[in-house]
């Protein structure tokens, strides 16, 4: 399934925000990780995005059993957040 | 046909105009700068000083909705779609921090200030408040540290946070990471009273500050200066909104 992350607004920077937005996908999203597991993020028409919204947005579909993957974006600000977040945790 | 005369007149008329612009930036962000070290507001009896500037966003809303604001006058300023998009997603991670690490903290002032801008080739933006600093909260999980210039060195290259239930703690990391990226950037960051540059910029955004007298017992919180540079075509000799 692939979630258009615009719906959620042009500029995603805050972690409440996330939050709330990764509510709102569970409530109305439609997806069930039993019958789809994986999640394809579409950055397009994003204008900004920061780590801290994508960790929220993320680390709660994650939590709900879904695995993510990340459609290509040219959005320096979206590679750079997914990039960050995919670094190996610290010892 | 226009005159020599007249086309001297116009020439002086824009560079004046220019030099009321620069001066009219450097004194908002030596307004915040000042505003930032203070010792406490509340007793500040200057009237030229303003204890709640337009600027100050008292809840994380307005300063969300504010940054949106920014992002438009980035591009208006000249700045590429890319650029807007990192410098915004900087400055949302620098303000949004603000937040979620001093509600129910705040010394005097409840919320950050948030203040752009643009000078010559450089778009200039400045977040700051009269919270914890980074001392304060990175103690609870980091008892070794012993001032803020460690707490400056832990937040911007480790993965840490002081809400230390909840997953996070990247967004300084993020930021260091985007202005190193490449060059016509720079961040001067101060907390209480230590300051670290980042960026072939951040030298000159601490250039751009005011020296504050050393007896100040402030500041509290923490003082953001971003310096994007704007590329060269694309420059606006306008004074912008």
């Amino acid at each position: 399934m692939i979630i258009k992350i615009s719906q959620f607004g042009k500029i995603l920077v805050s972690r409440p925000a996330g939050r709330e937005a990764v509510l709102a996908f569970q409530a109305y999203g439609g997806a069930d990780p039993k019958q789809q597991p994986i999640l394809e993020l579409d950055f397009d028409g994003i204008l900004s995005l920061a780590p801290s919204w994508l960790d929220e947005f993320v680390t709660g579909l994650k939590a709900q059993g879904f695995e993510i993957h990340y459609l290509p974006t040219t959005n320096l600000s979206v590679r750079e957040s997914i990039k960050i977040l995919e670094e190996p945790p610290e010892e | 046909m226009v005159s020599f005369s007249g086309l001297i007149f116009k020439m002086t008329h824009v560079s004046r105009r220019r030099r009321i612009e620069v001066m009219e930036n450097h004194s908002s962000i030596h307004s915040l700068y000042e505003w930032f070290c203070q010792k406490d507001i509340a007793e500040r009896l200057d009237e030229k000083f303003d204890q709640s500037p337009d600027s100050l966003c008292e809840a994380r809303e307005v300063f969300n909705a504010r940054l949106s604001s920014a992002s438009v006058i980035m591009g208006k300023a000249g700045l590429t779609a890319d650029q807007v998009g990192l410098l915004t997603s900087v400055a949302g991670e620098i303000g949004n921090n603000s937040y979620d690490h001093n509600l129910g903290k705040w010394v005097d002032a409840v919320g950050a200030c948030f203040a752009w801008g643009q000078f010559e080739s450089r778009f200039w933006v400045c977040v700051t408040d009269r919270g914890q600093g980074l001392f304060a909260t990175l103690k609870t999980v980091c008892p070794e540290l012993e001032n803020s210039q460690q707490a400056i060195d832990i937040a911007f290259h480790r993965r840490i946070t002081s809400r230390k239930n909840e997953l996070r703690g990247n967004g300084l990391k993020f930021v260091r990471q985007v202005i190193n990226a490449a060059s016509g950037r720079g961040l001067y960051f101060q907390t209480n009273g230590a300051f670290h540059t980042f960026g072939d910029l951040g030298v000159e955004a601490h250039s751009e500050l005011p020296k504050i007298l050393k007896d100040t017992q402030g500041p509290f919180g923490t003082f953001a200066l971003l310096l994007w540079e704007i590329p060269i075509n694309r420059t606006s000799t306008r004074a912008l909104p």
